[in-house]
């Protein structure tokens, strides 16, 4: 479905990604991991067209999409959930999801995806008029989540979304990411939260300092003793 | 990212044209054959003051016309150097400096406004060049210069004096009682307190409002108010175009109906009978030109002002211009050098003759008191006073707003 | 104290505050969206205010009018000015100082062109109702500044209506709020741009007019009136449309209330004395949340 090939991306001078590969297929569950600072983000934001590359393809079924610009690659159907969740602060709850449907692609069906989030998270339903800025962590992820719902994605890209949640915030949109896939949904998971990343996930990246150092089912990614020292604290 | 360089390449290439564009509007030196004579300075083209500015500039350049097509200036052509001083007083003087040490002009011309040329007088004594402009109000004259000259000067003390000498011809129980003034805040503005403080005591007229006010004036509703409540029934509104069409206005939509209204600078630019139209009417103010005088030369000028801008009658500050260069011209032909001592030494000793009548200058280098004064009737500036010069009868007291 | 003067007073200068509001409502918007200081903001004013000149002394065309038909034909122009000018800006390492610095040309050359075309000459907006009051009572409510206060309010709520209840105004504030997200969900930041700077534009063109049918006007006016878009901008937040709108009144109040209470020289210096007071303690405006 989404290919990546020889993919270098640099910031200036400096090579944040070099010569990365990866493949993900329709229904599939990826992960991707490594330190901080490591590339995640910067290969995210080089599949959504936030930041240009080097060198290298990025094939999405059959299509290039080298150099389109990121409403270009939206309107395909790769929806990012970005690092940090960055929810329009200042916007209600419902503005926020509605912005995810901005796409004309999706406009059309706002009414029914908003009544699809608020069914999957009631919580936001109760919210819709509260700025958004003035929500706990669990419920701005949440936010996030259903923003890149209402876009109807068919690669999910979601960018650390435990990042800074209590554990029960953490493991509730586990849960619901698994949700997401197991209803047919292509998510490609990056997170530090190695742990549980790998056991929901079939097939995992690690990357470090921007090299791709191992990829493998996750089974064996999870046995493997590198990963266990560097990630695992084994 | 990749596209940094392009946009950098572009905003360099908007800045080019943003200096090119600067070094367009500098001034245009003209050329002539021989060797000419430069006079220098600078004038308020760009600015506050533009309007004002850029006619004196045409009365400067119709002079030098007239007088190159007469064989020129000690037989000699003579050709301009204006720099535009934006209407800031510091560039004036920064400009007036460079005419005179970088470019090494043969003459200074005056300049405007009140303040500005007020600036330049000390430079120009300084370097010892006749400065022969409208200097601004008396205050410029008494600094003890002995190379300014006023020809005919814009003298804020005699703005109203020709207003006041028709004024006190009225009956005494026909004059207004109560009067209401507000004064913008600046030199040029202050100076005018100078004829209404002295006749207002001999005319038995009781100051009820005496107020400053800064510019801009956005709105003059509570002046008005406040003239009005304090019965106020004659109004001095000592000011200049903007703030003087904004005093306007908010009398008339107030329905402020005093017996007069008097009205500092601003009454006197083409302007203000152009865009109040009727409601710019029966306006009192003053002058110290006018193409409506009978001396030689007037004639000339407003036709050629008709011919060139269809105009009735040339605006004041293009005569300012033309006069100040009579003087000039005068007093170089009389000294028949162009030496500067010996210029002045002419100017202090001869009588020159101007569109606003001869002249002859005392120590400070003033006229005697020139002043004729106007009232706006029928979208025209008549001179009312003194009698002889009359083009007609003032219309008192002022009739209530038209609807 | 008097309180005919005293109502007059705020009467007058509510009014014109809202004209004020009106005029600096689109200069707030470029400069949180887009990070654009659009210091020729107040030149297209102008450039309205010139416009309704000319159509009122040819066509008799009346101010209210003109104001309706500038709006779409500035936003066209601005379109084009967007394309030419700010889009290639839009990457420079420091917008706010390219842009303020691109932005000063464009005000002068737009100055030069308008001297040019209307000439130096200073010009006042004179439609029949410009010196007429509607009397009530001891007050006068002056047409002009009616017309000019309905005509802002008129212009305010449109935008924000638009802001807050279409999904390009979403955009708008979305693009503003975090660009990133909004562009990760499909918002095109340079056609986003180019609608924000376009109603800036054309609201400055009505405001401009608005502000016309108060005071007389010159080719250099609009440096006059940039001062008031920052006052507006600086106390109402920039990028908030209603702070604008309430700036305006504030400011309206606080100097028709040194109009009846201060000597009038003083008036220029509490307003502006007031900017500073904000630049220093609230350099965010009255209010707390950034926002439309
Ligand atoms: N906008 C940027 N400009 C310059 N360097 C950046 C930028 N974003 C990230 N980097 C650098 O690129 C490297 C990879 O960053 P990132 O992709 O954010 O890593 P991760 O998401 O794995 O933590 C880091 O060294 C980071 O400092
Ligand atoms: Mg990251």
């Amino acid at each position: 479905m989404l290919s990546v090939e020889n993919l270098t991306v640099c910031y200036g001078q400096m090579k944040a990604l070099r010569d990365v590969s990866i493949e993900i297929s329709a229904g599939q569950m990826v992960a991707l991991i490594g330190a901080n600072g490591s590339g995640k983000t910067t290969l995210l934001n080089a599949i959504s067209g936030l930041v240009p590359i080097e060198e290298g393809k990025i094939t999405w079924e059959e299509q290039s999409l080298k150099g389109l610009p990121p409403d270009k690659v939206c309107s395909k159907g790769i929806i990012q959930v970005p690092e940090g969740r960055k929810l329009f602060p200042a916007m209600t709850v419902e503005e926020n999801l509605m912005m995810g449907a901005y796409h004309p692609n999706v406009r059309k069906q706002v009414q029914e995806s908003l009544q699809k989030v608020f069914s999957t998270f009631p919580r936001l339903a109760d919210r819709r008029r509260q700025f958004a800025g003035s929500l706990s962590g669990g419920e701005q992820q949440m936010v996030a989540l259903g923003r890149a719902l209402m876009a109807k994605p068919r690669l999910l890209m979601l960018d650390e979304p435990s990042l800074g949640l209590s554990p029960k915030a953490a493991a509730e949109i586990f849960d619901i990411i698994r949700g997401l896939n197991k209803e047919g949904m292509t998510i490609l998971l990056v997170s530090q939260e190695v742990m549980q990343t790998l056991a929901i996930t079939t097939y995992g990246y690690v990357l470090e300092n921007g090299d791709l150092v191992l990829q493998d089912d996750c089974k064996c990614l999870q046995e493997d003793p590198k990963v266990k020292t560097s990630y695992l604290g084994m | 990212m990749m596209k940094v360089q392009r946009s950098n390449v572009f905003s360099w290439l908007v800045i080019a044209a943003i200096i090119c564009s600067f070094t367009l509007m500098a001034p245009a030196v003209g050329f002539s054959a021989g060797k000419p004579i430069v006079i220098g300075g600078s004038l308020p083209l760009t600015g506050a003051y533009a309007e004002t500015g850029q006619w004196i500039e045409k009365g400067l350049r119709f002079w030098a016309e007239e007088i190159n097509s007469k064989g020129g200036l000690l037989g000699r052509p003579v050709e301009f150097k204006i720099y535009d001083d934006q209407s800031d007083v510091g560039k004036a003087v920064t400009f007036a400096e460079k005419a005179i040490t970088v470019d090494k002009v043969d003459l200074l011309f005056g300049g405007y406004p009140g303040t500005a040329a007020r600036a330049v007088m000390p430079v120009a004594e300084k370097h010892r060049f006749v400065y022969v402009s409208m200097g601004g109000h008396m205050k410029s004259f008494e600094q003890g210069y002995t190379y300014s000259f006023g020809a005919p000067p814009l003298m804020g003390e005699w703005w109203y004096e020709g207003f006041f000498q028709w004024l006190a011809t009225v009956p005494a129980d026909k004059r207004p009682k109560r009067a209401a003034v507000y004064t913008i805040n600046n030199p040029v503005g202050l100076s005018l307190m100078d004829s209404i403080n002295r006749w207002t005591k001999k005319l038995n007229i009781e100051i009820v409002i005496n107020e400053k006010y800064n510019a801009p004036l956005t709105d003059a509703t509570a002046l008005i108010v406040k003239a009005k409540q304090s019965k106020c029934d004659i109004l001095f509104a000592n000011g200049f175009f903007p703030d003087g069409v904004t005093t306007m206005k908010a009398a008339k939509a107030l329905g402020y109906n005093p017996k007069a209204i008097v009205q500092g600078i601003g009454s006197v630019v083409p302007a203000w009978v152009k865009e109040l139209g009727r409601d710019g009417d029966y306006v009192f103010s003053g002058t110290c030109l006018s193409g409506q005088l009978k001396y030689p030369g007037n004639d000339k000028l407003n036709a050629y002002i008709k011919k060139t801008y269809n105009l009735n009658e040339y605006p004041l500050y293009f005569g300012f211009g033309y006069s100040w260069m009579q003087t000039l011209e005068q007093a170089v032909a009389g000294a028949k050098v162009l030496d500067q001592t010996k210029i002045r030494d002419w100017l202090k000793t001869n009588k020159v003759n101007t569109i606003a009548g001869p002249m002859t200058f005392d120590k400070r280098g003033l006229p005697e008191p020139i002043n004729f004064g106007t009232q706006i009737i029928n979208g025209k500036v008549e001179l009312i006073s003194p009698k002889n010069i009359q083009t007609k009868e003032p219309v008192y007291p002022k009739p209530a707003w038209e609807k | 104290m008097d309180a005919v003067l005293i109502f007059q007073s705020l009467i007058s200068g509510i009014m014109m505050g809202m004209v004020y509001a009106l005029l600096g409502v689109g200069f707030s918007l470029t400069w949180g969206v887009m990070h654009v200081i659009n210091i020729s903001h107040g030149a297209f004013g102008l450039l309205g205010a010139y416009a309704a000149y000319s159509l009122l002394q040819y066509f008799g065309v009346d101010p209210v009018a003109s104001a309706a038909m500038s709006v779409p034909v500035l936003f066209l122009m601005a379109c084009g000015l967007y394309q030419l000018l700010i889009r290639p800006i839009s990457r420079a390492k420091n917008v706010v100082m390219a842009s303020m610095i691109l932005t000063f040309g464009l005000a002068i050359i737009l100055e030069n062109i308008m001297a040019l075309i209307w000439k130096a000459d200073p010009r006042v907006l004179t439609p029949t109702y410009s010196s007429g009051a509607l009397i009530v009572g001891p007050f006068y409510f002056q047409y002009p500044h009616l017309v000019g206060f309905g005509l802002s309010l008129v212009g305010i709520t449109v935008l924000y209506l638009f802001l807050k209840k279409t999904y390009t105004g979403m955009a708008v504030r979305a693009a503003w709020q975090q660009p990133e997200a909004a562009r990760l969900y499909g918002v095109n930041l340079f056609q986003i741009s180019m609608i924000t700077f376009a109603l800036a534009v054309s609201t400055a063109g009505a405001g401009g007019i608005c502000l016309a049918l108060l005071n007389s006007f010159e080719p250099h006016s609009h440096n006059l009136w940039l001062i008031y878009l920052f006052l507006v901008v600086i106390v109402g937040g920039v990028g908030n449309v209603i702070g604008t709108a309430l700036a305006g009144l504030i400011i309206g109040v606080i100097t028709g209330l040194s109009m009846a209470f201060l000597p009038f020289q003083w008036v220029n210096l509490v307003t502006f004395g007031l900017l500073m007071v904000f630049l220093i303690f609230r350099p965010h405006g009255i209010f707390k949340q950034e926002g439309v």
